[in-house]
């Protein structure tokens, strides 16, 4: 068993995030919790799906962390037109000198670190599908040759919420490899007043400096020696199954108004934003703490819900809330009147 | 549980640590348990206790070895207790989220954390909290109910004490014959009040379960009445002699004062004074049927012959009165065996005997003994059915003369008699150990109107009135009943 990390180890990992953090939340204003949560994304390796109105900063926000990291970025404005081919690059039939042609391979946008999938649920499942492989395996198969995609990739989608016209929701299977899904809100009046008076049309600054590809796989490798108890692991897996409404755990309001519960895939990806929390919290090891912060934002997309829970207004967000309240993290099982005080 | 902190610096620590809460934790779980059994073994207890004591008057020290459930409680509690103790792990992963170790204390249960360490320098243990007020509550109700149950008086749990002894027989023959005695002046009338509550107390506490007291105390009762018609009837049948002699001597006197001669007549006189004042003390009825100048003159001793009559007549219809009484006691069932009814008729045929020559015996033997001897001797002779002999020609049926001496000759020979024996026929309870108890039936009783019982000692006397309890013990067989209940 590799030993836990030691405070050398990990303090270098620990600076260079909150120097990222704090050029983030230099950068856009009044988004700290949301800066938090993309980094620990980012270094879970994970895709992260910004949802929000449009105009509250989602594409600056992705584009401002591919400048800051240092990766090759790359937009692609989905639209109901948009093309599997358009995303993951195609075959054109070229001449050679010699008059001989052969189908050559040309990459589309989806080789880079960073795409930036805008506006994804505007374009039609066909093409929102594309992603699929790129997502989960981090390569693109075209014409039986499987390409590998650059390491690292991430997608960080932004839609709109799908009640709005014009937009196809996304497939739980391209759901699911989400990362997170977070929302974004509006500024509130502090945040709108200081955008107006110090940015000019706008305009976000540039940011002071750029991490490099090998401190960011530096970090990657810090983050790969966080720690997970057993009994963190535990919880991550009781909490994953207690969203299924056939669970033992499952709450109430699970059992009512969840029709399909969260994929073992999102207890991997908890594990690993717990991991990413854990760091930026300058430990080396997970606690319930970490867990909890991710919770939501791992499993809002991941449960389907039925008829029930959009008949009581009951929505992914409250329930998961609900279900961190009312399982115990320990797993301490005492007699209802007999408690541990907090 | 107060909150403590403990200042560990290892592992070894850590784990001295969550040993501490899991012993905290034993403790309060196992008295919360223990809590819980010796509730529901309280409630249980009682209820067996009063179930045993109504149904079958189980006594309480016996009882009382259902304390030892408590103990078997505590052991129960410790074992359950400890089933419900969460794992080391669950500990350790709750004490690292209660001091905000942010899993480093639960990584150090699974490998070392080097440098890390000192962030565990104390770990706080939390504070158990349990709410016992309402456990504590329900037992103290449950020791209430055991103790209630357990200390109740038998005859508010008994469900045989709705089943009451039937004495109403019994208590309707005692207080006619109080009645009677209260009638008769045997008894004052304070006397018959307070026997009669005594009475009606007795008949409303007779209990079923215990007939044998209820028996004892109508036996005393009984005997109480029976005492005073017994003294009622002795005082009878003293004046009934004192007047009979009385009377005798005034009719000898009225039918033959000629015969006699002045000093015999003067002493009889006087005898006759002394008689009626002797009689008069003992029956107050008797001096009121008399006028006053007669009872002047027998108390100054100076009785006229023509005061003879209305003294004859007036002790005639006194032992008229008395034989009334007697009577009247007799068939009130109050006379047992103290007089023989027969004679209440040979008193009555007595005032019929022909008296006239108690005159003609006075004057015979003024000289070998006093007038009230030869009276005394008169009447003596008369009951024995030889008063009547004394005339010539007046001898008795078969003893010859009045005066002839009874003679016993050719006696039998008891050597060579020859008696055959004979088994007397059993009785209704052969042998008190083969007896069976007839006092506890399930049924409802079965009446036999006039049922008596047929047999040994029991003959003739009167069950009750349909108790599935009533079954007479004769005063004389309290005795061997005592003894045998004792022996069981």
């Amino acid at each position: 068993m590799e030993p836990i990390l030691q405070p050398e180890e990990i303090s270098p990992a620990i600076e260079l995030a909150n120097r990222v953090l704090s050029q983030l939340d230099r950068i856009l204003l009044g988004r700290a919790e949301l800066h938090r949560l993309v980094l620990a994304g980012i270094l879970s390796r994970g895709h992260i799906l910004l949802e929000g109105l449009p105009g509250v900063g989602k594409t600056a926000l992705v584009k401002t962390l591919g400048d800051l990291l240092g990766l090759q970025f790359k937009r692609v404005q989905f639209t109901p037109d948009l093309m599997p081919s358009d995303i993951l690059g195609s075959h054109i039939l070229q001449g050679d000198g010699d008059g001989r042609r052969a189908m050559e391979f040309h990459a589309g946008p989806v080789f880079t670190n960073l795409l930036l999938a805008d506006e994804i649920n505007r374009a039609s499942p066909k093409t929102q599908s594309a992603l699929l492989e790129a997502m989960q395996e981090r390569s693109v198969t075209l014409l039986g040759a499987t390409r590998q995609l650059p390491d690292p990739f991430f997608v960080l989608a932004s839609q709109n919420p799908i009640e709005l016209e014009g937009t196809y929701p996304l497939p739980e299977a391209q759901l699911d490899r989400f990362l997170f899904k977070l929302n974004v809100g509006g500024a509130d009046v502090d945040t709108l007043d200081q955008i107006i008076s110090t940015r000019r049309r706008g305009e976000a600054p540039m940011p002071e400096f750029v991490v490099s590809s090998g401190e960011l796989h530096q970090l990657f490798a810090v983050m790969d020696r966080i720690y997970l108890p057993k009994a963190v692991s535990r919880y991550i897996s009781r909490l994953v199954a207690a969203t299924h409404a056939d669970s033992p755990e499952a709450t109430e309001e699970v059992k009512n108004y969840v029709a399909y519960g969260a994929s073992p895939r999102a207890a991997i990806a908890m594990a690993e934003a717990a991991r990413a929390f854990a760091l930026l919290a300058g430990r080396p090891t997970v606690g319930f703490e970490d867990v909890k912060a991710v919770a939501s934002p791992v499993l809002n997309h991941r449960l389907v819900l039925n008829y029930k829970a959009k008949f009581d207004g009951m929505n992914a967000s409250s329930l998961i809330a609900r279900l961190l309240s009312q399982l115990d993290e320990t797993g301490i099982k005492l007699p209802r009147d007999v408690e541990i005080e907090k | 549980m107060k909150e403590t902190s403990l200042p560990p610096t290892n592992s070894a620590d850590h784990d001295l640590a969550i040993q501490i809460f899991l012993r905290r934790l034993t403790t309060l779980l196992t008295l919360k348990t223990w809590l819980m059994l010796a509730t529901l073994w309280c409630f249980g207890w009682g209820a067996a206790a009063l179930v045993l004591r109504a149904s079958i008057a189980t006594p309480r020290k016996p009882l009382l070895f259902g304390a030892v459930g408590f103990l078997f409680a505590a052991i129960a509690a410790y074992l359950i207790g400890r089933k419900q103790l969460p794992t080391q792990i669950a500990v350790r992963s709750m004490l690292d989220r209660q001091n905000d170790f942010g899993g480093l204390l639960m990584t150090a249960g699974e490998q070392p954390v080097g440098m890390w360490e000192p962030q565990l320098a104390s770990i706080n243990l939390p504070r158990l909290r349990w709410r016992s007020a309402r456990a504590w509550g329900l037992l103290a109700l449950s020791v209430a109910f055991t103790t209630i149950c357990l200390l109740l008086p038998i005859k508010y749990v008994s469900v045989t004490s709705g089943r009451s002894l039937d004495v109403g027989k019994e208590a309707e023959t005692l207080t006619a014959q109080i009645e009677t005695l209260k009638e008769e002046q045997i008894i004052t009338e304070t006397k018959a009040e307070e026997l009669k509550e005594k009475l009606d107390q007795l008949s409303a506490e007779a209990a079923g379960e215990d007939p044998a007291k209820t028996w004892e105390a109508l036996d005393h009762l009984a005997n109480s009445v029976e005492k005073a018609a017994k003294d009622a009837i002795a005082s009878a049948a003293t004046k009934q002699e004192q007047m009979e002699k009385a009377e005798a001597l005034a009719e000898g006197l009225m039918s033959g004062s000629d015969q006699l001669d002045a000093q015999t007549m003067t002493e009889a006189m006087q005898t006759l004074s002394t008689m009626m004042q002797g009689a008069m003390k003992e029956n107050e009825a008797l001096a009121n049927q008399l006028s006053p100048e007669t009872q002047e003159a027998i108390k100054n001793g100076s009785l006229k012959p023509e005061q003879l009559k209305e003294i004859a007549n007036a002790l005639n219809q006194s032992k008229q009165k008395l034989n009334q009484q007697l009577s009247k006691l007799n068939q009130s069932g109050l006379n047992r065996g103290n007089i023989n009814p027969n004679s209440l008729k040979s008193g009555a045929s007595a005032q019929k005997r022909d008296n006239s020559g108690l005159s003609k015996f006075l004057k015979d033997h003024a000289q070998k003994m006093s007038v009230a001897d030869a009276v005394n001797q008169w009447t003596e002779d008369g009951k024995n059915g030889n008063g009547k002999g004394n005339g010539p020609g007046q001898g008795g049926v078969s003893r010859g003369r009045g005066d002839a001496p009874m003679t016993w000759t050719e006696g039998s020979d008891e050597a060579n008699a020859k008696f055959k024996e004979k088994a007397l026929p059993p009785g209704s309870v052969a042998d008190l150990q083969d007896s069976q108890l007839v006092g506890l039936s399930a049924s409802a009783p079965e009446v036999q109107k006039g049922n008596l019982a047929a047999h040994g000692a029991l003959n003739n006397s009167a069950t009750g009135g349909g108790s599935a309890y009533t079954q007479t013990v004769l005063p004389k067989h309290k005795g061997a009943v005592k003894k045998y209940f004792e022996r069981k």
